[in-house]
């Protein structure tokens, strides 16, 4: 598949502070990429990279075969970008907001108006249109600028935590259209949210301190676990922290931790389940439940030090 | 359309919210300056080279009134651009260099001064009786022109390098009080010191204001002044977009 977006050795420093170092990824045509790290790990950082607010220290970067230092006009015309909080103009109303947009990115004054009233009505927010900024809540202003990166059609479309803040419907109405865009449009969106990554991501990186850690389909990552499984037992009462020393004896039992009542830990083994099973019933065990590995797990994982 | 106007559209529709406190400002401009510093500087200088200062002031205010509203017209937009980061990453996000934005603001600002500049001659003529011939009124305009685009380029400028407000309005006051008390607009330059007045004469729009009243005075068209402002304006343009360009995505 032809590429999208391409990420060569690209490097950020804020002063002394390393963001992004030597990052290197590709994003398909048409496909949804997710990347997922905790605050700070540079992921808003790259998608002002890509979409020219602020200038790289290393490495290039490409959107649709583009340098985007080089050929910033054409691809910076079919990019469409959300921040993570709103910025919106607060000197003119939302209708305003959207056309003016609209027509910086090369669109007629008719069309832009047209499009604001659509996506104004798509997304639920048309008795807003003639309303300052300021007036609306924090969830329509969302809705706003997602609309706003929108307008102008674009081919690559970042998006920066697109759902936070959001309400449920309007959540739901969000990853709607995203799910239209779905294969025609490249969607390459940040976020700390699991559960959407896993659900609308074609691939997904975990970026950590500047760097991707992992990367690949969801199946792929989940299978770099072999099979390890994730074990949460509930106890009646709080387990003494002894019982995390017990569990020092079998190394094959990973990353015990204990949260109130609740025991967690990871193992690739059922025999090691049966040994913990063993020591905790002395504790007033309540409840078990089991699952496989899955992307939050993979996540703390790499960025705690590794399910080893 | 193209990019420069769609930003001078953007600022139009911020102005046409305060339309009605803008009409009143360009019309009250002229009419202060006429009164604060016509009014109790007559009582001083009664006349300069056999002209009534009154008359005499008149080019002054004309050039003082549209150079303060092109300079403020201009920094204001740049200065809420740079200071706030949402209308910054609009443009920086939008297919449209550093160079557009700038322009386009320094063009909005030339609109204004402009406006302000008729304004001006019109008030002041008006209430100075003043009756040129259709050739003087030209020429005058010709002459107050390059203040309009000086004021809008040294406001893009201050407006791209200033982030505090503070900061910004000490340094608006120290213009305006320098420009208006030194520019030899109210205050014959002949009543400075003659060290202090071979300095001033050497800044363009000091030369700028210079002709204009000689121009009153003796029907004597000179446009040294006029080029030299109009240079200057270039150069501020030029440096100032290389500077934002350089700087404003790092």
């Amino acid at each position: 598949m032809e590429a999208s977006i391409t990420l060569k050795a690209v490097g950020k420093k804020y002063r002394s502070n390393i963001v992004l170092a030597d990052l290197s990824f590709g994003v398909e045509k048409g496909t949804t990429f997710v990347i997922v790290g905790e605050s700070g790990s540079g992921k808003t950082t790259l998608l002002k990279i890509l979409v020219g607010l602020i200038e790289r220290d290393a490495g290039t970067a490409y959107i649709h075969g583009k340098d985007i230092e080089t050929r910033w006009k054409e691809t910076r015309s079919i990019t469409g970008y959300m921040p993570q909080v709103s910025n919106l103009d607060g000197e003119l109303n939302i209708f305003e907001n959207l056309t003016i947009y609209g027509q910086l990115h090369g669109m007629t004054a008719r069309n832009a108006k047209r499009q604001a009233i659509l996506w104004s009505e798509k997304l639920q927010f048309k008795p807003n249109l003639r309303d300052m900024p300021y007036m609306l809540s924090f969830g329509v202003q969302r809705k706003v600028c997602f609309a706003r990166a929108l307008i102008h059609d674009p081919e690559v479309i970042l998006l920066d935590e697109p759902t936070t803040g959001l309400d449920p419907h309007s959540r739901t109405t969000i990853w709607k259209i995203l799910d239209e865009y779905r294969y025609k449009k490249t969607i390459l969106f940040v976020t700390q949210n699991f559960k959407e990554a896993e659900r609308f991501s074609d691939r997904i990186a975990i970026l950590h301190q500047g760097n991707i850690k992992m990367n690949g389909t969801l199946d792929r990552l989940i299978e770099t676990t072999h099979g390890l499984t994730r074990y949460h037992l509930t106890f009646s009462d709080t387990p003494p922290s002894d019982l995390i020393n017990d569990l020092k004896d079998y190394p094959k039992v990973v990353r015990p931790s204990i949260h109130g009542k609740d025991l967690e830990f990871y193992s690739r083994e059922r025999r090691q389940f049966f040994n913990v099973l063993e020591i905790a019933l002395k504790y007033g065990l309540k409840d078990i439940d089991t699952s496989t590995c899955q992307l939050r797990d993979l996540f703390t994982g790499l960025t705690e030090g590794g399910l080893e | 359309m193209i990019p420069t106007f769609v930003v001078i559209k953007r600022h139009w529709y911020e102005l046409r919210r305060h339309v009605l406190s803008w009409v009143i400002f360009i019309f009250l401009l002229p009419i202060l300056l006429y009164m604060v510093f016509g009014l109790s500087l007559f009582k001083i200088i009664p006349s300069v080279h056999q002209l009534t200062y009154f008359h005499w002031v008149a080019p002054g205010i004309w050039i003082s009134s549209t150079f303060i509203m092109a300079y403020l017209t201009a920094f204001m937009s740049t200065f809420q651009i740079r200071r706030s980061n949402r209308l910054l990453s609009i443009y920086l996000k939008a297919p449209i260099s550093c160079w557009t934005w700038l322009a386009a603001l320094m063009i909005w600002a030339t609109i204004l001064g402009t406006v302000q500049m008729g304004v001006s001659l019109m008030l002041i003529g008006f209430i100075n009786g003043a009756f040129y011939t259709i050739f003087k009124w030209a020429m005058l305009l010709i002459m107050i022109f390059p203040s309009v685009l000086f004021g809008a380029a040294l406001g893009t400028f201050t407006g791209s390098w200033i982030r505090k407000q503070v900061f910004a309005m000490l340094v608006n006051i120290v213009i305006v009080i320098v420009f208006l008390s030194l520019s030899g607009s109210f205050i014959p330059l002949l009543y400075f010191p003659a060290s202090l007045q071979a300095g001033l004469s050497a800044f363009p729009m000091v030369q700028e204001i210079r002709a204009a009243q000689r121009l009153i005075l003796y029907s004597e068209v000179q446009f040294g002044g006029t080029i030299l402002t109009i240079l200057l304006a270039g150069i501020l343009f030029v440096l100032n977009g290389v500077m934002v360009q350089r700087r404003v995505r790092r």
